[in-house]
């Protein structure tokens, strides 16, 4: 029984690594670099639904407008900052999206301070008993919006005009620039897209008992870079798998390992990231790079 | 501008040899008469520069020469402080053993982050030493008994004989000068030796590297292992200087990672003025915004990385004013990557 129950609550911690997860895949996706600066973003929208909802606004529709706003700053972030990058070498991308990380966790230390506030719940209180587990209504509506917004997402982009053109992005810039894609555009997109999931994943975190601080996401992001390294960099189902793995192995780990709680599960990270990169380096959903020499 | 980040140059000849040597020598001479004229205070601030310094040196040796990017060197220095600090405690082993084998524990940290490193690399390396980086402080929680965790250990600070003609923490200054010294002089030697010019290679394009008869994978752990064990001695050496280390202490949680990636970015890649260069920004620009608000600091920091890497990719010390105003010579062609050819639009 605790062996199920454990596997429930890793499942909810679990969508929350899926969603943000899934925004740096989307990210990696559109402009080829993955940004280690996600999860603060994430943490800046979810300050910004606490500010609304303080100020009398109901959570849902603060959340809404943090999305809203998160996609803009996403995609303006990628216009100012990164789209000057895009041809440097490698250090220098992963160095930017590391400046905007402490760009990021600085202004929420400014304007938020560093005191933890709570945040509205999204969900009723309470929760049901199944069989002798309990499940909270938190939980359940926490993997459901989740698998909401993924199953949006899906949607779009494999049934608009924008989303097709998204994924042709994607694949070959040069020859979709030839049929008269906007290239930069759809880059500018994908950060918004990332940006706007972060968002959710970050409101979210809230509703499974996490206060909304400065340093809030900084585990997820970690927990969801296992993620990303187990489905794969470029795939967006194997972000969504890789992130329940990571979220039930969190668990489980910290609640069956003594000595091991707390902070301490991200060596559980480590230690999976490490073992998949040296077996099968381009994820278990990802597919092999040929490289021309 | 237009020079590309990784430059696969030889040794500067000429003038700019010349020059280059003038200023270091000049570089030298300061740090060596910086004690004799500030207050304890100053000085204290400037050993804490030296200690970054050393740490960046051991970063630029990884980064500067095979292009690969490390977010966990805090857990180098962490492994080092912490190893020097726990030995002092609890054995009666003199400082430099316990140093000696602070930079030993570093260096075998290194070698074992660095074997996976064989097989990754850019952007998966970095997730790697991120995650790694980012576990250290809750590995130091886990060992409370031994490590004082968050409440912090206290360890016994390098105090001079009676008869020593140098006050406490011009001593402290000058064993870490040393240390810089005889690192940079190594780094130097090994720039100008065959190992050097292979390991650029590497960087350069590694199949190229390797069909030229570079061993690529002892090259790769060698230079973590080195890399790690400098960034360690740094760690122990704040150990030794500070005299108290914890869980919390920035550097060994990922923002030391960023600071030294920071200072590196902004020092640029001059061997010995680069990293002063870097950590002396990097640690002076907190503490004088920090004044007013320690976040405001924070932020500058993240500004200024973005714009250095925006406007002056090579640091400051890559900059040539000369050619500012000089017409652009040819742009060169770019690396030959082993990124898939449809990344990146060509049109």
């Amino acid at each position: 029984m605790l062996i199920m129950q454990l596997l429930v609550d890793g499942v909810g911690k679990g969508a929350i690594y899926a969603a943000l997860a899934l925004a740096i895949v989307v990210c990696h996706r559109s402009t080829g670099l993955i940004n280690f600066a996600q999860g603060e973003f994430a943490t800046l929208s979810a300050m910004l639904t606490a500010v609304l909802t303080a100020s009398g606004i109901p959570v849902w529709f603060s959340l809404g407008i943090a999305v809203v706003v998160s996609f803009i700053g996403g995609a303006l972030i990628q216009f100012v900052v990164v789209r000057p990058t895009l041809k440097r070498p490698h250090l220098v991308q992963i160095m930017i999206t590391i400046g905007l990380y402490i760009c990021a966790n600085a202004v929420g230390q400014i304007v938020f301070g560093p005191t933890p506030r709570p945040l509205d719940p999204l969900f009723p209180a309470g929760g049901f008993s199944l069989v002798g587990i309990r499940i909270s209504w938190d939980l359940v509506g926490v993997v459901l919006l989740q698998a909401l917004v993924i199953t949006a997402l899906t949607l779009f982009f494999s049934r608009t005009k924008a989303g097709l053109g998204f994924r042709a992005v994607a694949t070959a810039p040069a020859a979709s620039r030839v049929v008269g894609i906007r290239v930069e555009r759809m880059h500018m997109v994908g950060w918004g897209i990332a940006a706007a999931l972060g968002a959710v994943a970050g409101v979210s975190l809230t509703n499974l008992g996490v206060y909304v601080e400065p340093s809030m996401m900084t585990p997820v992001l970690v927990f969801s870079l296992a993620a990303v390294t187990i489905g794969g960099f470029d795939s967006a189902i194997g972000a969504i798998v890789g992130g329940v793995v990571m979220g039930v192995v969190e668990t489980f780990a910290t609640s069956l390992i003594p000595g091991l709680s707390g902070d301490a599960g991200m060596l559980v990270s480590l230690v999976v990231i490490v073992a998949i990169l040296l077996v099968r380096p381009q994820g278990i959903f990802g597919r092999e790079r040929v490289a021309r020499v | 501008m237009s020079e590309p980040t990784r430059s696969t140059r030889l040794r500067p000849s000429g003038r700019r040899a010349i020059g280059a040597a003038v200023v270091n020598l000049i570089v030298i001479a300061a740090l060596v008469a910086i004690p004799l004229f500030f207050e304890p205070f100053r000085v204290t601030q400037f050993t804490q520069i030296l200690v970054v310094a050393l740490a960046v040196m051991g970063l630029n040796l990884l980064t500067g020469f095979t292009g690969q990017i490390s977010v966990g060197h805090s857990a180098f220095f962490g492994f080092g402080a912490y190893s020097v600090g726990v030995i002092m405690a609890n054995t009666d082993a003199p400082m430099p053993v316990a140093l000696a084998a602070g930079t030993a524990i570093g260096a075998l940290a290194g070698a074992v982050i660095g074997l996976p490193s064989l097989r990754i690399k850019d952007t998966s390396l970095a997730i790697v030493t991120l995650v790694f980086g980012a576990s250290f402080p809750a590995l130091v929680n886990m060992f409370t008994g031994l490590t004082g965790g968050t409440q912090g250990l206290r360890v016994e600070r390098i105090s001079p004989a009676e008869d020593f003609p140098f006050a406490a923490d011009q001593t402290r200054y000058y064993v870490v000068l040393c240390a810089v010294l005889v690192v940079a002089a190594c780094v130097l030697l090994l720039d100008r030796s065959r190992t050097g010019r292979e390991l650029r290679a590497l960087g350069d394009n590694e199949i190229a590297a390797v069909t030229f008869g570079v061993n690529a994978p002892r090259l790769r752990i060698g230079v973590f292992t080195a890399s790690a064990a400098i960034t360690a001695l740094a760690g122990g050496l704040f150990a030794v200087t500070n005299g108290f280390i914890s869980s919390g202490t920035s550097f060994v949680t990922i923002l030391g990672s960023i600071e030294f990636l920071t200072a590196l970015v902004i020092g640029g890649r001059a061997i010995l003025i680069g990293p002063l260069l870097g950590a002396a920004i990097a640690q002076l620009l907190p503490a004088q915004l920090g004044q007013e608000s320690p976040e405001l600091a924070h932020l500058v920091y993240g500004v200024v990385l973005i714009v250095i890497l925006l406007l002056a990719p090579g640091g400051l010390t890559g900059l040539r004013p000369s050619t500012w105003f000089r017409s652009r010579g040819p742009e060169l062609p770019p690396l030959p990557t082993t990124a898939p050819p449809t990344k990146g639009s060509t049109a």
